[in-house]
């Protein structure tokens, strides 16, 4: 098993990436939209297209109707992330069935957790419009106020948060 | 606007190419691996940190001098806009939610594609989140869309000219590395 | 990788330091703009901009002249702003901008906001004037030249576009001169001349 990169080189290959995005796409990476781009999608074949394209909260992701989430650049670029990951996993033969956890839990209540820390992010994001990648990272490079401030605020609150989770990650 | 199906398919194969090279420098990194991840809060390690900055100060220098070059059109570049209530509040959300998943939305992506079963759980997570909240949209709307600021850059916030603030936030992301590399030092010693 | 660190830190510092040290971001440059001003890259046509927003732009377009002014008459879509306006508005990076005035405020109004960052950033040279003259009310001289027949027959398309009154058979002393005129008539219209042209289309109706 190949050791990890060192965490300052990686980190100026992926602004090189974030730079080639802003040259080729003109944005930022992202990933939580694709998620919302999803969720718009599920809904409108679960309720009908025309009615969820009439929420508010949707209208946004459904412009003609239809949300194809194999149009969006967010969803590709995510589907490119995990061929990207796979590859690099499968070379340095780090690909595993498992459930990273903390030593003290199982992986019932590992999976549960991740599920419910999923939902609370899922819910910050969109008050965030983004995430660590669309916003601290694509965001704070252009040096937004809106993307330094959840920067602040998300580190801020993990860090707060972690001494009260020690159980399930130490 | 209609756009030609062409054009359509390069866009989305170059999101692709893109999200490759991203997805496997995330898992060079280790940020594939919630455990690692987490490692930031509890000062195990500091990767989280590490690139994430050295990956805004490279796209921030490079965006700023490309720019003066003439190589890249900063103008057609999409800034996101500040909200500043809900971006705080969301952050806030964020930060707890990354704790109690361990992963990201992206790094979620990456964890799932490399086998691991808390990864697909993050993500399923996601899509609940973000449609918990469209259910709740009616009531939460009015908070979402508050303190509306548009397109507001640190430059405007300081009244400072974009060149001194790009020197300030790499000076001061060079001081953080340099005070990191201390810290973790003396923990193992 | 002590070293290599050491070296990236390094780069990171002076690029940073080279880049508060230059005249600040790109298109604020006050080479850049110097370059852009000499090149004539500052200013835009009345008949351009017509196009331009026949085409389907929506520019922001911005009065400088006054909230009286503006109300007798002003370039249709355009709002009323003053300098401290334009140093606070929050357009987007890319918008497409266009600000007039009578006089050197349109020029400093371009400055500014090339010094905000903005660079789709346009001024009109002889300001209302030059709108009406050259868009609302073209004017065809009696003695016209078919190129003069074919430019004129042009605006006149964007005239009534824009609700305005083509003239025709206009004696070739009346006919209104500008930068535009072939002899290059460099003036700029005082607001005198700007108030008589709104008076008669106020007379008129419009």
């Amino acid at each position: 098993m190949t050791r990890h990169a060192d965490p300052y080189l990686a980190g100026v290959g992926i602004g090189g990436v974030l730079l080639a995005a802003y040259a080729l796409a003109g944005q930022g990476l992202g990933a939580s939209g694709a998620f919302s781009t999803v969720a718009a999608a599920l809904t409108a074949a679960v309720v009908s297209p025309a009615k969820a394209a009439a929420l508010p909260a949707l209208a946004p992701y459904l412009p003609d109707g239809l949300a194809s989430p194999l149009r969006d650049w967010l969803v590709w670029e995510l589907l490119g992330v995990a061929a990207g990951a796979f590859a690099s996993a499968w070379s340095a033969g780090r690909l595993a069935w498992t459930a990273e956890r903390g030593p003290r839990l199982t992986p019932g209540p590992r999976l549960a957790t991740a599920f419910a820390g999923g939902v609370v992010m899922g819910i910050g994001a969109k008050f965030a419009r983004g995430c660590t990648s669309g916003q601290a990272l694509s965001g704070g490079a252009l040096l937004s106020v809106g993307s330094w401030i959840f920067i602040v605020t998300a580190f801020a609150a993990a860090y707060a948060c972690a001494p009260l989770a020690r159980r399930l990650w130490l | 606007m209609s756009v030609a199906p062409d054009a359509v398919a390069a866009t989305l194969a170059t999101a692709f190419a893109i999200g490759c090279a991203f997805g496997w420098l995330l898992e060079r990194a280790g940020l594939g691996s919630a455990r690692v991840l987490v490692g930031q809060f509890y000062f195990a390690n500091l990767t989280v940190f590490k690139v994430l900055f050295s990956a805004l100060v490279t796209a921030m220098l490079g965006a700023f001098w490309l720019d003066r070059a003439g190589a890249l059109d900063l103008g057609a570049v999409y800034v996101p806009d500040t909200f500043a209530v809900p971006q705080a509040i969301g952050g806030l959300l964020f930060g707890g939610g990354l704790l109690l998943a361990g992963l990201c939305p992206g790094t979620s992506c990456v964890a799932a594609a490399t086998g691991r079963g808390d990864g697909l759980a993050v993500m399923a997570g996601l899509v609940a989140g973000v449609l918990a909240f469209n259910v709740a949209f009616d009531r939460l709307d009015q908070l979402y869309a508050s303190t509306p600021l548009g397109t507001f850059t640190l430059p405007d916030l300081l009244h400072l000219p974009t060149g001194l603030v790009v020197a300030l936030v790499a000076g001061m992301a060079v001081a953080m590395f340099v005070a990191a590399e201390h810290l973790m030092r003396s923990r193992q010693s | 990788m002590i070293g290599l660190h050491r070296t990236m830190a390094l780069v990171a510092l002076i690029l940073g330091g080279a880049a508060a040290a230059s005249d600040g971001s790109g298109p604020a440059g006050t080479r850049r703009l110097v370059a852009d001003i000499a090149a004539g890259r500052d200013w835009t046509t009345a008949v351009a901009l017509a196009e331009r927003i026949k085409a389907g732009e929506r520019p922001s377009i911005f009065d400088l002249r006054g909230q009286e002014e503006f109300q007798r008459f002003h370039i249709p879509s355009a709002v009323p702003a003053t300098l401290l306006d334009l140093l606070e508005t929050r357009l987007p990076r890319s918008a497409f901008i266009v600000v007039y005035a009578d006089g050197a405020r349109a020029a400093q109004a371009w400055t500014l906001l090339r010094m905000r960052g903005y660079r789709d950033v346009f001024y009109l040279r002889e300001g209302l004037y030059e709108w009406i003259a050259r868009v609302h009310e073209p004017a065809l001289p009696v003695d016209a030249t078919p190129t003069e027949r074919a430019d004129f027959d042009r605006r006149a398309a964007l005239s009534r576009y824009f609700g305005g009154q083509p003239r025709i058979d206009v004696p070739r002393a009346q006919m209104p001169a500008g930068y535009w005129t072939a002899g290059g008539d460099l003036g700029h219209r005082p607001p005198v001349a700007t108030a008589l042209l709104v008076a008669a289309i106020r007379r008129r109706g419009c």
